[in-house]
């Protein structure tokens, strides 16, 4: 009886470390395998797609022209400009798409024959309350695209997604 | 047993939990691995970028275009916008290079390739329901941009073969030709007289034959002649009725006839300068018509006459009238002159035959002028070629006549052709005059001579005769002083002219033409060192002609105020030679013909012209004060219309319009015959004078003449080189009537050439238009 009695308690316990690994291995298989991404499933297509249709967006309809420079092509003042494009964005975009943007100007240096990236946005044009929102975000997507304004300015934009709340 | 049995079923368990997890556990893993494999295959990006970069070029390259246009619309000069695209497409490459730096973007483009835009065809053009044919040549497009403009089809176009490579992606070989264009068809041009609106039809296409719908009125200017008020350019805006759109392209404009056209409308009507800027911004330029075709004859004689020398250099203006020497050409009846287009005066081209109307025609020296709205001064821009041809701007050609000994051959007739190319990369011509500045003077070498001016004289020993023609064969010069007035009477002599128009002349010249001009109210007074502001206002300029034996000079001058002179004088031109350090020197001119007046009573006919010797010493030869005895003096107031001094080897004529001649004659109102031509032997070194007066110099009475506020001296005049020639020694006479204190000849070798070419500057002389026709 007392060895039954043993008998019977161990296999108890047997069956709950059995349990208790295969609980653990759903947990683990959880963290990994997670549900479809609820943007892919609405759009059909991925948040880097997201981020170039946006920019081509700005290109096809002039955005940089239309935001950033005066009728006489002057760089408007900061932090208009920005703003201009940043509600811009927020249209484009859906509400649990976190962005930024940054405008850089190519300047040339003819003498030496090189370019230079100098970003021309002095404040962020973002929708993010901070960068640990792209930190944070498991989905994160960067696109870039050079940009020739009608003032012959040539920008390169770099605009990076991030789904809001992570996965 | 048993107790062993039950143990291994409970490891069982645990096995077979632990294997199941793993199961999970790798699933999870794979499934996660696939969820995000995207991230790392970044098959998106480089579809994206090559889109994006394809997309962006071609936008930059449409932006290109368009500025490019604009600047060239503005500067009249393709280079700088060609230069501009480059430096931009060269900004453009390394700004993408730049920003695609990350992923390995590699670029080549070899702007040096070439592309057919139009293989060569034959174009037709409506022209009040006469087909018009224009033979457009084939034309390509290379090193970026090009601009075939100014035809009646015109096209605008920027070509970039791109080739890339996305290493960081693995994506070699990517190759694309990028070709954007703007099309512009004049179709046809229809007048009706009666209801006096004009209809222009034109298509628009852009690159791929894809039509272009969206103009609007203001992306459209039609220039059209209307030979209205001088001053103003003769290309004016079409007042336009209406604008439709047909579909296709194509485009009609209604405008209405300009009041000036009246019964030459179907004529006028054919001329249409067309500019078009698509919603790109791109800009286009169409012409109706591109070139011009006339028949000009040379009238020197009535049948033709060997003068191999008879070059003319015509001026045409915008509204397409033709001037030699001042004077508007003769027209044939019929003739309505033809309008240069308001395009980049570097697209002109001139061409004449050499042998007649039916020889081949050869490029002839050219260039375009910028003078004075009024077309009476030359500018500072005179020969700025960066420019449109507009009002003010004059087309100068050089036309060469009875060239061709043969009496078969008739020259007397040239044809001209005046075109302009389409291709806007068209170059200037080249200098073939070149001035030199040293110092206060100037020098024209025009081939055949040089002209040396003091164009800075101030109060040197140079201020009077200040001009001076240069042989470069013969090795001689003679002085020329243009206008001067008044005597200054001084302690054993006199000085004149006491008077000249002074002040800085402006030089520049052109690729085929110099010129020196100046115009102000200074007037210097030499024997005093001091200058006059208040008495004449004066201006003049030189024209110095490239290869020709001859330049001219025209003035105008008026008082400003009722001026009496010290001594009556006024010389209009004269010329003088030998100096210092020549005084017993061969090289001089030593002999001197005037042409007589023939229509004078005192004219023998068969002593036309006076040929007479220089003395050594200071005597007068022709002069209304020489007494010859019983109160008679010499009729020095018979002259013609030339002069000339010379030697054996060298000469030079001074020829005067038949205006000048009258204005010689008109100068003094009295009613006294005291205009001359005046011939003296110096007493300073013996120089040789002989000069054209307005008024003798009456030495006799001081203080005893006035020029009266608001006269007016208009004259012009042409200076001749020529080789000179010889008297016969054995075959003079002494006849003071015509030539007193020294030898006169019955004939003289030289004046052939000087009673040849006379005519070409008289007005009664000049060559007439035969015909005009425009293709």
């Amino acid at each position: 009886m007392r060895l039954g009695h043993r008998s019977g308690v161990l296999r108890i316990s047997e069956a709950m470390l059995a349990a208790g690994t295969i609980v653990t291995a759903l947990l683990i298989a959880t963290t990994f395998a997670r549900s479809p991404n609820p943007l892919s499933s609405r759009y059909g297509y991925s948040l880097e797609k997201v981020a170039y249709d946006v920019l081509d967006v700005f290109a096809r309809e002039g955005v940089p022209d239309a935001a950033m420079f005066d009728e006489s092509g002057k760089l408007l003042s900061s932090p208009r400009w920005e703003q201009s494009l940043k509600v811009t964005l927020q249209g484009l975009l859906p509400r649990d798409i976190v962005f930024d943007l940054e405008v850089y100007n190519v300047t040339y240096d003819r003498a030496n024959n090189t370019t230079q990236l100098v970003k021309l946005n002095s404040v962020g044009i973002t929708n993010a309350q901070s960068e640990k929102a792209f930190v944070e975000s498991g989905n994160v997507a960067n696109a870039l695209r050079p940009y020739t304004c009608r003032k012959f300015w040539v920008l390169v934009l770099k605009l990076t997604l991030a789904e809001m709340g992570g996965r | 047993m048993a107790k062993d049995s039950k143990a291994r079923r409970g490891q069982a368990v645990i096995i077979v939990a632990l294997f199941v997890s793993a199961v999970i556990v790798s699933m999870a893993l794979a499934i996660s691995r696939t969820s995000t494999e995207h991230q790392l295959l970044r098959s998106y990006s480089y579809n994206e970028v090559v889109n994006d970069i394809d997309q962006d070029l071609s936008r930059t390259l449409e932006r290109i275009l368009a500025e490019a246009t604009r600047i060239f619309v503005g500067s009249a000069d393709f280079d700088p916008s060609r230069l501009w695209a480059k430096d931009f497409f060269t900004y453009y490459v390394k700004s993408l290079l730049n920003a695609y730096s990350g992923i390995g973007l590699q670029v080549n483009i070899d702007l040096s390739k070439s592309l057919v835009l139009q293989p060569q065809k034959e174009l037709k053009v409506d022209i009040n329901g006469v087909t018009k044919t224009f033979i457009i040549n084939e034309r390509r497009i290379t090193d970026l941009i090009k601009a075939y403009w100014y035809s009646p089809e015109s096209i605008s176009a920027i070509y970039v073969p791109f080739a890339a490579n996305v290493t960081g992606y693995g994506f070699y070989g990517w190759r694309k030709e990028v070709l954007l264009s703007l099309t512009l068809d004049i179709l046809s041009i229809r007048t009706s007289t009666s209801k006096k609106l004009t209809n222009l039809t034109f298509r628009v296409l852009r690159e791929g034959g894809e039509p272009v719908g969206s103009l609007r009125a203001q992306d459209i200017s039609v220039l059209i002649y209307d030979p209205g008020e001088t001053g103003k350019s003769c290309w004016t805006n079409a007042s336009v009725v209406d604008l439709s759109y047909n579909g296709g392209g194509n485009y009609s404009v209604v405008y209405n006839n300009p009041s000036s056209w009246g019964s030459y409308a179907l004529n006028r009507s054919q001329y249409v300068f067309l500019r078009v800027k698509d919603d790109r911004g791109i800009y286009v330029e169409a012409a109706s018509f591109t070139g011009i075709n006339l028949v000009i004859k040379e009238n020197i004689a009535p049948t033709k006459v060997y003068a191999p020398d008879q070059i003319y250099v015509f001026e045409m203006l915008q509204d397409g009238s033709i001037y030699w020497f001042g004077e508007e050409l003769k027209e044939s009846s019929g003739v309505d002159f033809a309008p240069l287009p308001p395009l980049p005066v570097k697209q002109f081209r001139v061409f004449a035959t050499t042998k007649g109307t039916s020889g081949n025609i050869f490029e002839v020296p050219y260039q375009v002028e910028t003078w004075t709205p009024d077309y009476t001064m030359p500018t500072p821009n005179f020969a700025d070629w960066r420019r449109r041809f507009d009002v003010g701007n004059k087309l100068v050609f050089m036309v060469n006549y009875t060239q061709d000994p043969s009496s078969v051959v008739d020259d007397t007739k040239q044809r001209v052709f005046i075109t302009w190319f389409d291709d806007t990369d068209a170059q200037p011509p080249t200098y073939k005059v070149v001035m030199n500045v040293s110092g206060a003077w100037v020098t024209y070498n025009v081939s055949r001579y040089y002209l040396e001016l003091v164009a800075r004289p101030g109060y040197s020993n140079w201020i009077d005769f200040s001009i001076s023609m240069w042989a470069k064969t013969g090795g001689y010069h003679i002085e020329y002083m243009l206008v001067g007035y008044d005597v200054y009477r001084m302690s054993g002599g006199y000085w004149f002219p006491k008077k000249l128009p002074g002040g800085d002349w402006v030089t520049v010249t052109g690729p085929i033409r110099g010129v020196a001009y100046r115009e102000n109210s200074i007037i210097v007074v030499p024997p005093l060192t001091q200058s006059l502001t208040d008495e004449h206002y004066h201006r003049e300029y030189i024209l110095i002609p490239f290869n020709t034996p001859y330049f001219t000079w025209q003035y105008y001058g008026r008082w400003l105020k009722n001026t009496q002179l010290d001594y009556r004088y006024l010389s209009v031109i004269g010329q003088i030679s030998g100096t210092s350090g020549d005084q017993e020197s061969s090289i001089r001119p030593k002999y001197c013909s005037i042409q007589l007046d023939p229509s004078n009573p005192n004219t023998k006919p068969d002593r036309l012209i006076i040929n007479g010797s220089y003395h050594t010493s200071n005597v007068f030869h022709r002069d209304l004060g020489i007494s010859i005895g019983g109160g008679k003096y010499q009729d020095a107031d018979n002259y013609g219309y030339w002069i000339a001094q010379y030697n054996e080897r060298f000469g030079q004529g001074v020829f005067i319009p038949q205006a000048t001649r009258e204005a010689l004659r008109n100068f003094d109102k009295s009613g006294k015959d005291i205009d001359e031509v005046w011939a003296w032997t110096t007493a300073d070194y013996a120089r040789r004078v002989s000069e054209f007066d307005a008024l003798d110099w009456d030495y006799e009475n001081a203080k005893n003449y006035n020029v009266n506020k608001d006269t007016e001296l208009s004259v012009r005049a042409a200076i001749w080189l020529f080789s000179g020639g010889t008297v016969p020694v054995d075959y003079y006479y002494q006849d003071p009537k015509d030539w007193a204190n020294q030898n006169a000849y019955k004939s003289s070798t030289a004046v052939k050439t000087t009673d040849l070419y006379y005519k070409m500057f008289l007005e009664d002389y000049r060559p007439t238009v035969m015909s005009i026709t425009v293709g």
